[in-house]
């Protein structure tokens, strides 16, 4: 009888741990953001909340982030399909806190949505097209066609993020958060890939 | 006698009761009324204005009061199946509307006249604020123009009292429109010039680039070079540095009352 029991409980524990595996294969998404200043802190905030809200479990990476914690991440992490980096950078690339650049050459993977939140990220298509998120239905990179500041940086992505994310594309939530900062041409934002794609998680 | 007092005491204690039901129904139930009073109103202006911006009738999904914590102010959020609105609190006029489906098939060919013709016919369509101007009308992208209206404040323009847009003139699509309305009310005489706002940054900050450029323009104070800073509008000096760095110089004052660095 005991023998019974002990084997229906050990059963009930291999049922609960394959539920458990199969949560934590969730599709994972990573924040990262340099912190010079409080405003990175808040789009690092904001954006967490915005993939949650598509579906993605979030990890969050603040602070002095080195280029090979971010490269690790990218390039080792299997459930991995939305990323989302507020840093320097520029045309092509993006800066760790000390200034070393990721560049084409060294990302890869298949990735839904990406958002690389530094200056000029998205002058070209370079690093929309070594996500891979060009020629897809359901997937795109988002970023700056040219020059944007830090206020107005965290003002867009706090309405981007925040309120719009989840209720239409990816393009129109964009659009929508660029009206609502004040100024002209202060928020230069530019979508690569699927425009009707709303960013949810697979 | 005592039975007398007990009675006494029970019946108006279910009495008090019985009115505080009363009256606490009657509050909900005006609560119930003033709260579907501000639907229709909110649903009226909503469907009113969709109607000016493309002739269509659009039916009400969703309407729920959010914060917007930017600005510290609350305002109605609306949802059709096309569009979401931001109504104000106060006057429930729209201050916000975006397309959820802008036609990205349509590259925008169109010159900046035409442009410039179709985005004011329809400002002026829509009711918006009058006394503003033009200040600003480019190609956003090869499908969206973006255009800005402005109130002026002695040839200084402030953008916070403004209307910011996103459209489409071969579609006549508006995919984006917000209104901003944060009066400019400190109107203190410019004392500083553009020099003297240079040698106050030069004199106060450790900046690591020289200044190249120099406006006069309203911005919001904010805590980039002094935790202790306002956030109100200052009419300043934006002060543009090689390194692209920006310090704000109050051009009353001068006062240094904030900054800001392009994100590169």
């Amino acid at each position: 009888m005991n023998k019974k029991i002990i084997s229906i409980f050990l059963i009930l524990i291999v049922i609960v741990s394959m539920f458990a595996t199969t949560s934590n294969a969730a599709t994972a998404a990573k924040v990262f953001a340099s912190s010079k200043s409080s405003l990175y802190n808040d789009c690092a905030t904001y954006a967490k909340y915005g993939l949650q809200k598509l579906g993605y479990s979030v990890s969050t990476t603040t602070g002095a982030i080195k280029k090979s914690t971010i490269l690790s991440w990218i390039t080792g992490t299997t459930n991995g399909y939305a990323f989302y980096i507020h840093t320097l950078g520029g045309n092509g690339y993006f800066n760790d806190y000390s200034g070393s650049s990721i560049d084409k050459d060294d990302i890869s993977g298949n990735w839904d949505l990406v958002y690389i939140d530094s200056a000029y990220s998205a002058q070209t298509d370079t690093l929309a097209k070594a996500f891979h998120t060009t020629g897809y239905s359901s997937r795109c990179f988002l970023g700056w066609s040219g020059a944007v500041t830090f206020s107005n940086a965290n003002k867009f992505n706090y309405y981007f993020w925040t309120e719009n994310v989840g209720s239409a594309s990816i393009r129109s939530c964009a659009v929508a958060a660029a009206s609502m900062v004040p100024g002209s041409g202060t928020t230069p934002t530019k979508l690569y890939g699927s425009t009707t794609y709303k960013g949810t998680a697979r | 006698m005592k039975k007398y007092v007990f009675t006494t005491i029970i019946l108006s204690a279910i009495s008090l009761f019985s009115v505080a039901c009363i009256v606490n129904a009657s509050f909900e139930v005006s609560n119930e009324q003033a709260e579907k009073s501000i639907n229709s109103l909110v649903t009226f202006k909503s469907t009113e204005f969709i109607e000016n911006l493309n002739n269509s009738e659009e039916k009400i999904n969703s309407i729920s009061k959010e914060s917007d914590s930017t600005t510290n102010s609350t305002f109605y959020k609306v949802d059709t199946d096309n569009y979401t609105l931001r109504l104000d609190e106060d006057n429930k006029d729209v201050i916000g509307i975006y397309s959820k489906t802008i036609s990205d098939d349509v590259i925008s060919s169109s010159s900046k006249n035409e442009a410039k013709d179709f985005i004011t016919a329809k400002y002026a369509e829509l009711n918006l604020p009058s006394e503003y101007d033009l200040v600003y009308l480019e190609k956003f992208d090869d499908v969206l123009w973006e255009a800005d209206f402005q109130k002026e404040y002695n040839g200084v323009y402030n953008k916070y009292e403004a209307v910011k847009v996103f459209f489409t003139p071969e579609t006549k699509e508006i995919a984006a429109l917000s209104v901003f309305d944060t009066p400019y009310s400190d109107e203190k005489e410019v004392n500083i010039t553009s020099e003297e706002a240079k040698n106050k940054a030069n004199d106060n900050l450790e900046l690591d680039s020289k200044i190249v450029d120099s406006e006069l323009t309203i911005v919001q104070g904010n805590e980039y070079f002094n935790e202790e800073t306002d956030t109100d509008l200052h009419k300043a000096w934006v002060l543009s540095t090689e390194k692209n760095e920006f310090v704000f110089v109050d051009a009353s004052t001068g006062d240094i009352i904030g900054g800001d660095c392009i994100n590169e």
